[in-house]
This record gives C-alpha cells, sequence and structure tokens, in this order.
C-alpha cells in the first residue's frame, strides 16, 4: 500500500510529531527488520527468537567495516547485509532440519551465542562499551552532487528510500513461486515434500534471507546511533522484533509488522514517561519491564491475530 | 512384466512391535495392485517406508533398477512415486486452485524463483485449470479446501497426488469414508488412471479390490499372507481365516 | 603440586555442584517442554522466587534453613500452577509462538516484581547456610566448604526423588511416556489437563528447590533467574528434550565445562556451554540422549 510510504515520507512535515526524526528513522529502521523478519515467522511459520543476533551482527559488520576497513557509508551498509545473511546461513543449516519448539530453542541457543561472542570479544568489538564514533560521511556522485548524511532530515530521507526498496523486495519474495512454496511449507510440511519440494532448502532459504534484512536494519541502525553495542544482540531484542510482528498483524498480513513496529517504537517512550509519572503519583517505583511483561501477556491472550488482525475480524492466523 | 517397483526384506520395528516383517515384493508396472489387510496389517507403515516417510531398520527398496532406500521423501517423489494419504492432508486454509497450483508448480521445476511475479507463470496456470477440470472440480476451485464437501477432498486428494506425474501411485484408502456413489466414482478414476500409471492401493471396500485390482496383496501382521489375482485371493483360506476376526467378508 | 591439586581440584568441584543444580533446573524444564510443547521461560524466574523466598523466610521470620527448604518450592509450585492455569495452558497445542511470547512476558514481568517488592528490591542479597554445614573441611589435599557438598548431597537426593517418581509411580510411568511422545498420554486417556497442570507444578517445584539449595551460595539477585535459563536451554537441546539422564548428564556437563574453562581461558566461560551443545548436535542431531520426536522436519 503506498500510502504507508507517503505516510512515512511526509512525516517530517507533521505538526509536533515531525521534529522527532531519530524516532522516525529508528521506527522504518525496525519496520525494514519486521518485515524481512515476517518472510520467516508469518509467510513459512517458523518462529526464531533469536533474529536480534543477526540485526546486531550487521550492526556491529557496519561498524567495524567503517572503523577499521573503509570509512564510507554504503560499503559498511553493504556488508552488514552480506554479515547478517552469512550468519544466518551459517545457522540456517542446522536449524533447518527443526521444526516447532525445537527450531525455536535453537535459534535461542544460537542467538545468544552471538550475544556472547560480541560481549566478550572485547578486541573486535569493544565488549561492553561497544563502538562509538561511527560516522555518517557524506554521500553522493563526486562532481555532480553530495548529501550529507550528518543531518537527521537527510538521513531519514536515505533511510526512507531503502525502506521502500526492501519492503518492496520482500513483497516480490512472497509473491514468487518461492513465496508460494514457504507458505506451503507453513500449512503442511509433509504434504510440501510429497509434492517434491526440498523442503530444508526452502527453509533455510527463508532463514536467511530473512537474516540479510536483519543485517541491513542493524546496519542503518548504527549509522544512526552512531555507535554499536552489545546489547541489540540479546534475546530481548528477538522477543521485542517477534512482538512487533504478532502485535501489528504480521501473522494476517504483509504490512502488520510495519504497524507493528510503529507502534511498539513510538509507544516505547511515551509509555517510559507515563510510568514514571505513575511512580511519582504513587511513591511507588513502578518497574517499566513489569508493564512490557504485561504486555506480552496481554496481546498474546487476547490479540493473537494482532491489531491488522482484529479489525479484519480473523479469527485463525492466515497468511496471503 | 518387468517389476517397477521390488523391496528386499524391508523391516520396521516400533518399540518391540513389528510393524513391517521382513516383506518382499514386487509390484509389475503398468499393473494395478491392491493391498488389503486386516487393520493393523502394516500398510500405512509400508507406504510410509516405500515413499520415505520413515526409514526401514532393514532391506532395501528398488525403483526401475535403483536402490531408493535411502533418498529423502522429495528425492524419491522426483524420481516418479507418489502418494496419497488415508487421512486427508491437504492446504487446508488455501483454496483447490492453490492446493493445485503448488503441486503443478513443483513438478514444472519451479520453486525457487524469488523475485518473479508467479501470477505470471502461464505454463502452471494452465496446467492447474486443465487438472482442476479433469477431476471434476471447475466452480470450485476458489473454495477454501475446508470449505469443501469430503467427497471432493477425497478427490482433491488423490489430484494432488498425481500433480507430480508420477510413474507409479500409492493410494492408502482413496475411498475411505465415502458413501456407495463417491466410491464409485473413485474407483472409476482408478481404473481410468490405471491405464497410464501403476497403480497400489491400500483398500477395504471388497467390491472395489475385486472389481478393478490387476493383482492382491494380503498382508497380516507385517508380513505377506498371500498374493495373486482376485480369483485365487477370494478362495484363499488362510486369507479367510485372517479376517474371520475383523469386519469383512469375502463374498 | 600438591597447590595445583587443591586448585583444581576445587575447580572441579565447583563444576559438579553447579552442574548437579542445573541438572536439578533443566529437568524441571525438559518435563515441561516434553510433556506440553512449551517453551517455559519462566523457569529461570521460579527458580528466582525459590532462592527468594528461602532469604525471607531466614531474614525476616527468622526461619531454620529446613523449613525454607521445604516451604519455598511448595510455594514455587503453587505459583507455577497459577500461571499455567490462568494463561499458559491455552497456548497448548497451537503454534509455538504464542507459548513462548506468553511465557516470555511473563517472565519479564515476574522479574520486574521482584525488583518491585519492597523487601526485596534490587540490590543481592545473600543467605546463610544453615549451623551444621557451615564453614569448610579438610578432604586430603584441598579445604572444601561443606555446604557444597551438602548441597551436592541434596541435588543428588532430589534427583533420586525425581527419578523414583518417574520410573516406580504409575502417574510418574504416563508423564515420562508423555515427555517423550504428548499423543500417548492422551492415548492412554488420563485427564490431560490435570496432568499437565502437575507436570508443570512439578517442574515449577524442581526450580524453585534449586533456587533454595543453590541460594547459600549464589548471590540472591533479581537477574539470577535469567542467568540460569540459558544453561537449561542448552542443557535441555544437547541433553534430548524429554530425556531425564540427557538432563542430568547435561547439567554435569555445563557445570563442568564452564569451570573447567575458567581454569584456561576465562573469557570463553559463557560460550563454552555452547560450542559443546553445537558440536553434540553435529554427531548427535537430537542431543545425546534424545529420541525421534515430531519437533524434527
Amino acid at each position: 500500500m503506498v500510502w504507508i510510504f507517503v505516510l512515512f515520507f511526509f512525516f517530517p512535515k507533521f505538526p509536533f510529531i515531525g521534529k522527532y526524526l531519530s524516532l522516525g528513522t529508528e521506527v522504518m529502521i525496525w519496520s525494514l527488520f519486521a518485515v524481512g523478519f515476517n518472510i520467516l515467522l508469518g509467510y513459512t511459520g517458523l518462529t526464531s527468537f533469536g533474529h536480534g543476533a543477526y540485526f546486531g551482527i550487521g550492526a556491529y559488520t557496519a561498524g567495524i567495516i567503517f572503523l577499521r576497513v573503509y570509512p564510507g557509508f554504503w560499503v559498511p551498509l553493504l556488508l552488514s547485509i552480506v554479515g547478517g545473511a552469512l550468519f544466518a546461513g551459517l545457522v540456517g543449516l542446522i536449524v533447518a532440519k527443526k521444526r516447532g519448539i525445537y527450531f525455536s530453542l535453537l535459534t535461542i541457543a544460537f542467538g545468544q551465542v552471538f550475544y556472547f561472542i560480541a560481549f566478550r570479544w572485547e578486541e573486535l568489538t569493544g565488549g561492553e562499551t561497544g563502538l562509538s564514533k561511527i560516522d555518517r560521511i557524506p554521500i553522493g556522485i563526486p562532481g555532480l552532487f553530495q548529501v550529507k548524511l550528518s543531518s537527521p532530515t537527510n538521513y531519514y530521507y536515505v533511510c526512507w528510500a531503502i525502506f521502500l526498496i526492501a519492503t518492496i523486495i520482500a513483497w516480490k519474495i512472497v509473491h514468487s513461486p518461492f513465496g508460494k512454496v514457504i507458505q506451503g511449507i507453513r500449512e503442511n510440511e509433509v504434504r510440501t515434500r510429497y509434492l517434491g519440494y526440498n523442503v530444508y532448502f526452502y527453509k533455510w532459504a527463508s532463514f536467511t534471507l530473512s537474516g540479510a534484512f536483519s543485517g541491513l536494519a542493524g546496519g542503518l541502525y548504527t549509522f544512526l546511533i552512531n555507535s554499536a553495542f552489545a546489547t541489540v544482540l540479546d534475546w530481548t531484542q528477538s522477543g521485542n522484533v517477534v512482538m512487533m510482528n504478532l502485535l501489528g498483524g504480521g501473522l494476517v498480513n504483509f504490512f502488520g509488522p510495519i504497524l507493528g513496529a510503529t507502534i511498539f517504537i513510538s509507544s516505547r517512550d511515551l509509555l517510559s514517561a507515563y510510568i514514571s509519572r505513575a511512580s511519582y503519583a504513587l511513591h511507588f517505583e513502578i518497574d517499566w519491564l513489569f508493564i512490557y511483561g504485561l504486555i506480552f501477556v496481554f496481546v498474546i491472550l487476547f490479540i493473537p491475530t494482532g491489531i491488522l488482525g482484529l479489525i479484519s475480524g480473523k479469527k485463525r492466523a492466515v497468511l496471503r | 512384466m518387468a517389476a517397477i517397483l521390488a523391496t528386499e526384506g524391508l523391516t520396521k520395528n516400533f518399540g518391540g512391535l513389528r510393524a513391517v516383517d521382513s516383506v518382499s515384493l514386487q509390484f509389475e508396472e503398468g499393473k494395478l495392485t491392491s493391498v488389503i489387510g486386516p487393520n493393523g496389517a502394516g500398510k500405512t507403515t509400508f507406504f510410509n517406508l516405500l515413499t520415505g516417510l520413515i526409514k526401514p531398520d532393514s532391506g532395501k527398496i528398488i525403483f526401475k533398477g535403483e536402490d531408493i532406500t535411502k533418498l529423502p521423501i522429495h528425492g524419491i517423489v522426483r524420481k516418479g512415486i507418489s502418494r496419497s494419504f488415508q487421512i486427508i492432508n491437504l492446504f487446508n486454509e488455501m483454496t483447490a486452485f492453490e492446493n493445485v497450483w503448488l503441486g503443478v508448480q513443483a513438478q514444472q521445476g519451479h520453486g525457487t524463483e524469488f523475485f518473479a511475479d508467479s501470477d505470471r507463470f502461464k505454463s502452471i496456470r494452465d496446467e492447474t485449470f486443465r487438472v482442476i477440470q479433469e477431476t471434476g472440480l471447475t466452480g470450485k476451485e476458489e473454495t477454501p479446501v475446508k470449505l469443501l464437501s469430503y467427497g471432493d477432498r477425497r478427490i482433491l486428494e488423490i489430484t494432488l497426488s498425481l500433480t507430480p506425474k508420477p510413474t507409479l501411485l500409492l493410494l492408502d484408502e482413496p475411498t475411505s469414508g465415502l458413501m456407495s456413489e463417491d466410491r464409485k466414482r473413485i474407483s472409476e478414476f482408478m481404473k481410468k488412471i490405471s491405464s497410464r500409471l501403476t497403480l497400489v492401493a491400500v483398500e477395504h471396500d471388497m467390491d472395489v479390490v475385486m472389481s478393478i485390482s490387476d493383482h492382491i496383496v494380503v498382508l497380516s501382521q507385517g508380513s505377506v499372507l498371500a498374493q495373486g489375482p482376485p480369483n485365487e485371493i477370494r478362495g484363499n483360506q488362510k486369507v479367510q481365516e485372517a479376517y474371520l476376526g475383523g469386519q469383512y467378508c469375502l463374498a | 603440586m600438591e597447590e595445583f591439586l587443591g586448585e583444581f581440584s576445587s575447580f572441579v568441584m565447583i563444576g559438579l555442584v553447579n552442574g548437579l543444580i542445573y541438572a536439578v533446573v533443566a529437568l524441571g524444564f525438559t518435563l515441561i517442554l516434553g510433556v506440553m510443547q512449551v517453551i517455559n521461560f519462566t523457569h529461570g524466574v521460579l527458580f528466582a522466587f525459590g532462592a527468594y523466598f528461602a532469604f525471607t523466610a531466614q531474614r525476616y521470620f527468622n526461619l531454620p534453613f529446613w523449613v525454607g527448604l521445604v516451604f519455598a518450592p511448595i510455594l514455587v509450585g503453587v505459583l507455577g500452577i497459577i500461571l499455567e492455569r490462568a494463561a499458559i495452558r491455552k497456548t497448548y497445542g497451537g503454534n509455538p509462538l504464542f507459548g513462548l511470547l506468553l511465557t516470555f512476558g511473563m517472565a519479564t514481568a515476574l522479574e520486574a516484581v521482584i525488583r518491585m517488592v519492597p523487601i526485596w528490591g534490587k540490590v543481592g542479597y545473600s543467605v546463610k547456610a544453615p549451623e551444621f554445614v557451615a564453614g569448610s573441611i579438610e578432604l586430603g589435599f584441598m579445604t572444601y566448604s561443606k555446604y557444597r557438598l551438602f548441597l551436592a548431597a541434596l541435588a543428588i537426593l532430589i534427583i533420586f526423588v525425581t527419578w523414583l517418581f518417574l520410573e516406580k509411580t504409575p502417574y510418574g510411568g504416563i508423564i515420562k511416556a508423555g515427555a517423550y511422545d504428548s499423543e500417548m498420554i492422551m492415548a492412554l486417556g488420563k485427564n490431560l489437563p490435570r496432568l499437565r497442570m502437575y507436570v508443570f507444578g512439578l517442574g515449577a517445584i524442581l526450580a524453585g528447590v534449586a533456587g533454595v539449595i543453590a541460594a547459600p551460595i549464589y548471590s540472591v539477585k533479581p537477574a539470577m533467574g535469567t542467568d540460569i535459563l540459558m544453561p537449561a536451554f542448552i542443557i535441555v537441546v544437547l541433553g534430548g528434550i524429554g530425556s531425564f539422564w540427557g538432563s542430568v548428564i547435561g547439567g554435569l556437563i555445563v557445570g563442568m565445562s564452564k569451570s573447567m574453562i575458567v581454569m584456561v581461558f576465562p573469557r570463553a566461560e559463557d560460550i563454552i556451554p555452547y560450542v559443546i551443545m553445537a558440536f553434540i548436535l553435529i554427531f548427535r542431531q537430537r542431543g545425546l540422549m534424545g529420541e525421534k520426536s515430531v519437533l524434527e522436519a
């Protein structure tokens, strides 16, 4: 739907909220992450709870390449895609043989491996302090034009363009013959095999593709905050992207993840502000994670098909 | 008179239970063989072994002279063996059209195209419509499978198993749960397709078995009790005894 | 040489003791995973609650250690059953996604609850070992903490009692079968919801009792639940889902590997269990003692 991108395009012009460019950029980055992730979650029906790792790998790849190899923009960004895809591809070789909770369990375990590596391999990743001073240098064609990415507005629009292209690619993937097969796998894996499809390959490919999107999102995020930290890799972030997909209705609609990411990221700051005020008023400190956890529980129990699912009255999670 | 499919000493145990006991069989090309036997005789397990869903503990499966014992399901299907399921095994949330589409798409060698618009593949589309028409489901193809009648779903189950264009088709209780009218529909369909491929069917309906089979194999407790043309089996003492405990009459 | 042996054996003991604690936790976790196919994220925080209840009994009610040991696990078991009945059971049989997210959300909220309870809060506490095992004992070339030996004995006892229950009682037999193949329970015609509730309760009790006995040697802090959860995941994968001995042996492997690696390459302490897990998976896809289940492709 074109109007989503039109909305995002004009967002910086909106009164009051338009100045939160960094937030808007973050929303688009996570939307990109979530849409790519939905190829695996919603379309193939595989719940990975460790994709924060590939986001993080993308984030660190961009940072490390920028600081140590080539201080550019496109090169680190492209390599962040490669990094996400590569490691997702490696892990995918193992996990694609499984399904159900065994699959999820393994994705969590492998996600954590990368987290600890990022945390402990200080020489490479900066350990607990992470990497910093990852600047956004100007991009453009020498001699023709130059865009200073250090300006938040410019970076917002570059991310918008990348978000648009990535979403189109994801759309094409799920509407291709490949997309039909992965949905078949979700609906009835045994039957899909009996039609002659090498299901292992398709699961692996789906895992790897979603890893590529995750890596890209990670790279964009590093440039947004000009740094890379290990916290993006831990399982809370993996849980976040799953929740975004679910909340928005990614199980019933291609655009669900975008809605979910938007709501999730924008309300995060709002919510913590309210909680601080409530804590102050009640003279009792309410832990933000308490509310956060309760929201998870609430969504699972009462809006399992997500907001778009609720609106369209879908009881069962059926994606087209 | 060639054996298109042969098993040698095929055995499968589940815990202490010997489900398939050293079965050595040959299936002739072009014929329609029925596999019958009382419940629990190991018929479905046998099919599961033949198609790679489970791996045998010992024994071999030879298809057209090639040892396929270790192949994965999709490998066996690609070699030319397909099967239908006793419990209807379709893509329930999808339409009949989409179900057949998936099968046709695989047979035509597609699936790995990431960026192509699947609606553009005319050859898949045409073939899908042709299959839908051949099996009499025209007009119902846009209905989600879960809403179709049981009889239609049974037909679709067999149709789907035909989409890989197999040379050998295994049908696991194709008339199960159907009323006599639909049973006739299915058995006529089976007779029609048996002219162009080898059929092996597990069946309980003796009328169907006796009328369409070229050859009958009787399994009991995991091993072959008897085999031969319908007349022979009809008069076979051992077979009658095996069924006496059950609810079937070989009149 | 003696010094080295002394140090070496203390690392071995630490590894064994930790391994036994992990084993008890993993045992509860694997039962829930096997029977209900739920990845129970709350398992870690239930472990923490066990420790916190024991701490409260000792610090605020001045009760002897054994009171905490008996009652804390019961309270945790009740808490677990409440969670199961209120929400978790609604996710059985469906897309595993829901059970995962639900328990994840609950665990996050519950850990936050620990931080919010006025007498608990965010700080770490210590729990005192019972009097008769305080202090250390000399065994040949090494000095060892009496409590750790006591803990090891307790853990072994708990594992043994659980084993007895699963192997020798009819109800336990059903659970054991169900851990491998949940459909089998339905075939046996038992009251499935009630059985599942008890299994969850049992799992919770195991997590809780592990928390109590671990409390004197670990720092009792809110994050202790999350810290124990990952090892439980790894153990269950490398030992085999639903396998009793897989959990026990897996627990020991993880405990030992962590303490051994600290001697040579401390930075890898967090990672070594994963490396071992990945290694085992390459050679034995279902874990050391795993059986083929519906969870595979």
